[in-house]
């Protein structure tokens, strides 16, 4: 547990700093968004106690970090709709691509994306 | 290089800032800067730190500016939790201009020993 802890606080600090430095300050918004995101999903999550959903949740910010460093964007990528599929509230219901890493991004459901019920 | 003379607080600093200056042509400089050389640390007075460090916690969002005091503790006594500890030590690396490495800023949880760290820190502006 003490090692979660730990990781997660190296984690954050690593992020925020990363927002300092983030293209020498040539894009203002995208450090403000890091910083931001940072400190939002950290605190949505911040009490959870299953180890298993806290390790996830540790991947899922490696993950966005490195894609973040390696696209050159922190914003998330956007998914097109799987062609096809119409959606209609109730039966049918739009497929989302939800990657693991973004599980906490949605987890707010300020998209609506989590009213979709899988019809498999 | 008058004008450079009759500051030479503002040379050393000027000095200071050109950090990728490897080697340093003392001679331009003269006679001002003959007690210090590029290289040996150059630390920060405690009394200078400490009114800088307190107003950082005291700008800190969700503190009570009335609570702050040299001993007060982040978290037991400003209600501050690990995150917010963590983002009130790069507030500190900000205002000094330093980067404090994880070891040292885990072990800091009140202003005190922020201010015994920066004072031992060189090169804290």
């Amino acid at each position: 547990m003490a090692s979660a802890r730990s990781t997660v606080l190296r984690l954050y600090r690593d992020i925020l700093r990363r927002g300092r430095h983030w293209k020498d300050g040539t894009e203002p918004a995208e450090a403000r968004y890091i910083v931001e995101e940072a400190r939002k999903l950290f605190r949505r999550n911040k009490d959870l106690d299953d180890q298993k959903a806290i390790h996830d949740k540790i991947k899922e910010c490696e993950s966005r970090v490195e894609l973040a460093e390696h696209y050159g964007n922190p914003y998330p990528r956007m998914y097109y709709a799987q062609p096809g599929v119409i959606y209609k509230s109730g039966n049918r219901a739009r497929k989302k691509i939800n990657p693991d890493y973004m599980h906490s991004y949605y987890d707010e459901d300020e998209f609506g994306l989590n009213d979709a019920k899988d019809t498999k | 290089i008058a004008f450079a003379c009759a500051m030479p607080r503002f040379v050393h600093r000027l000095v200071r800032s050109v950090r990728c200056l490897r080697v340093l042509d003392t001679s331009k400089f003269g006679t001002c800067v003959q007690a210090r050389s590029f290289g040996a640390g150059h630390f920060l007075p405690k009394d200078e730190i400490e009114p800088r460090v307190l107003d950082c916690i005291k700008n800190f969002r969700d503190v009570e500016a009335s609570k702050v005091g040299v001993d007060s503790d982040f978290s037991k006594d400003l209600g501050l939790d690990s995150l917010d500890t963590v983002e009130l030590v790069l507030a500190f690396e900000d205002e000094f201009n330093i980067e404090i490495p994880e070891a040292q800023a885990e072990s800091i949880t009140n202003a005190k020993q922020a201010i015994e760290y920066i004072s031992q820190t060189p090169f804290a502006k």
